[in-house]
């Protein structure tokens, strides 16, 4: 969708922003350009929608030159997004969201049509919004409505520089995670610009790290997580890039699921047998396989009757399927448990998480053989 | 009392003066915007050129307004040609200055989202910087307004009418009723208008705007309520 060829800007007063960069990025990826300050970041950026001209180099997008196009038929069919927003404060939130169709001449009734099914996408109620002035929206309505003006018209791609930068933590948060659903529809091609790199491994497809005009490396977030091509990236992604892997990873492809269980209504001496095999605890589901507690190995008395009802121990730790295992391990660590249910909106069972799961996807190998030891029904 | 009865035995002569006076200011207003305007639009572009163009027109300022009249009569001898001609060169300091500096003001992320959205530099100083600035641009054609009818009034000297006509020629006969025939409408007249395209001004301010009107922010912002 978009190639840079051996792009460089070297401005007018000799400084190479930009140094030989290669890029190939697919249609509805998202390539997130990471780096320090003054790395270069958003002159590369804007050498895709011309606001600056590379000094040598190729730019194409669908296989076209792009400084063989007209610049401003360019720019209408690209989205920009940019940390201060930018809004027009003479204009009310539907006059600012109209700029491009009516450069691009579309009728009123389309134009009021998309207002209405930008704002709906949005999250804002296009009845009260649409009629206000950008000094009446909090920031994070502001910096919405720059999203939804970028995609008036439904251009293929989409440019953001730090859109989310001037937000506070919590309003930042939630218009990430917004934007990814939104992604997940309008399947944008989309260069985003960020320093932050937790907000880089959130949202990309694609990780470029940059550095002094270079890429130094270009890879998924996992990647670059895992593999560090170099010290600098090492650094950059910071001490806790464990942690960070974490994030990246859901619970459902983490849990496990092949773990033994205990019927609520089981005989002791039923459970005892499933205990022989080396475990310590176990959950116990019902016939529904709803989880209704654990069972600890020491708690029973062998010799007593009935089920082993009477030894269900509650409360205990559930998470849903999808949520990170960074979540998982901070509750974890809140609850200090070992292991946590998995379970579904009804309280169906399915599947375990423990400290081992975590071990497994981000430990280090030396820690292979520390992990022997058989906790909650998991083989 | 005596005052009054002067007064409205000549109401119909105030009026005709009047109306020359606002007739005057007004072609000269109208000129003197239609020159700042392109030139204080024009000398953005250059940082070099504004300077020097911003110097002039104070310097224009500095002269005293009989001496400018002085040096217009052997030019265009006498009549209200002159004397708008006059007007227009002293209204270009207040209407250029603030063209220039609202619209080298106007926010760059503005400047950078609408070039980044496709607008081509005419369609951004239309759309964007003009109406962005446009309460400045309100503030410097009110400030000239204002000035022009009090300089309209030392014009009539040379022949441009007004009502300083009632002021001189009670000066000179030593009729104060007729002077102050001429100086209460004058007077009335500039603060009228100052007060009108204030409020005008304030309409058209971008950081006033809402939809349920601004008077309510308005009222808060000065601390009222
Ligand atoms: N017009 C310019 N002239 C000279 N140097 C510039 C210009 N624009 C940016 N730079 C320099 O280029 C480098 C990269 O800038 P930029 O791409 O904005 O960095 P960032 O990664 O922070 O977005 C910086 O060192 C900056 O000072
Ligand atoms: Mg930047």
């Amino acid at each position: 969708m978009i190639s840079l060829r051996g792009v460089s800007k070297i401005f007018d007063n000799g400084f190479t922003a930009v140094d030989k960069v290669s890029l190939e990025i697919k249609a509805g990826e998202l390539v997130v350009l990471i780096g320090s300050s003054g790395c270069g970041k958003t002159t590369t950026m804007k050498m895709i929608n011309r606001l600056i001209e590379p000094s040598s180099g190729q730019i194409l997008i669908k296989g076209e030159d792009i400084l063989k196009a007209d610049p401003i038929e360019l720019r209408r069919n690209i989205g920009y997004v940019i940390q201060e927003i930018g809004l027009f404060p003479h204009m009310t939130i539907a006059e600012n969201i109209a700029v491009v169709p009516q450069l691009k001449k579309w009728s009123s009734d389309q134009i009021k049509k998309r207002i209405q099914e930008l704002l709906e996408l949005m999250g804002l109620d296009p009845d009260t919004t649409a009629r206000k002035y950008p000094n009446e929206l909090s920031g994070g309505q502001r910096q919405r409505i720059g999203v939804a003006r970028a995609l008036a018209v439904d251009p293929p791609i989409m440019l953001m520089d730090e859109p989310f930068g001037a937000l506070d933590p919590i309003s930042r948060e939630q218009l990430q995670d917004e934007f990814l659903k939104l992604q997940a529809t309008v399947k944008k091609t989309i260069v985003f610009v960020t320093h932050d790199m937790d907000e880089a491994i959130k949202l990309a497809d694609r990780i470029v790290v940059l550095h002094e005009g270079r890429v130094i490396q270009c890879a998924s977030p996992r990647e670059i997580l895992r593999n560090p091509a170099n010290e600098f990236v090492r650094d950059f992604v910071g001490a806790d890039h464990t942690l960070k892997q974490l994030s990246l990873i859901k619970v459902r492809e983490a849990m496990q699921s092949d773990m033994i269980t205990l019927y609520a209504d089981e005989s002791i001496p039923a459970a005892m047998a499933k205990f022989a095999q080396g475990y310590r605890s176990m959950f116990a589901i019902n016939r529904q396989g709803i989880v209704k507690g654990y069972v600890n190995k020491s708690d029973i008395n062998p010799l007593q009757d009935g089920s082993i009802n009477q030894y269900i121990r509650t409360p205990f730790s559930t998470i849903s399927p999808d949520k990170s295992l960074k979540e998982a391990l901070t509750l974890m660590i809140q609850r200090d448990a070992g292991y946590i249910a998995v379970v579904d909106d009804h309280g169906t069972l399915l599947g375990v998480i423990s400290t081992n799961s975590l071990h497994r996807l981000v430990g280090e190998p030396y820690l292979e053989a520390e992990r022997e030891v058989r906790e909650i029904g998991i083989l | 009392m005596e005052f009054f009865n002067y007064f409205f035995t000549r109401y119909e002569q105030i009026g005709r003066l009047l109306l020359e006076h606002v007739e005057v200011t007004l072609i000269a207003v109208v000129l003197a915007v239609v020159i700042g305007l392109p030139v204080g639009i024009l000398i953005t572009k250059n940082e070099t050129v504004a300077k020097i163009v911003l110097y002039i027109v104070g310097i224009i300022q500095t002269v005293p307004s009989i001496a400018l009249f002085g040096l217009l009569i052997p030019i265009m001898g006498i009549g209200n040609k002159p004397a708008i001609v006059a007007l227009v060169l002293y209204g270009q300091l207040p209407i250029i200055r603030n063209v220039y500096t609202g619209i080298k003001n106007v926010d760059p992320a503005m400047l950078e989202a609408a070039r980044g959205m496709g607008m081509t530099g005419l369609q951004i100083l239309w759309r964007v910087q003009i109406p962005a600035t446009f309460s400045i641009i309100l503030g410097g054609i009110r400030v000239a307004t204002v000035a022009l009818i009090g300089i309209a009034t030392i014009a009539s000297f040379i022949g441009a009418g007004g009502l300083g006509d009632m002021i001189f020629r009670g000066i000179s006969t030593i009729n104060f009723n007729m002077v102050l025939s001429g100086a209460i409408p004058v007077a009335l007249l500039a603060l009228g208008t100052d007060y009108g395209l204030a409020l005008l001004e304030r309409s058209a301010d971008p950081m006033q705007k809402s939809k349920k009107g601004s008077a309510h922010k308005r009222a808060q912002d000065q601390g009222g309520y």
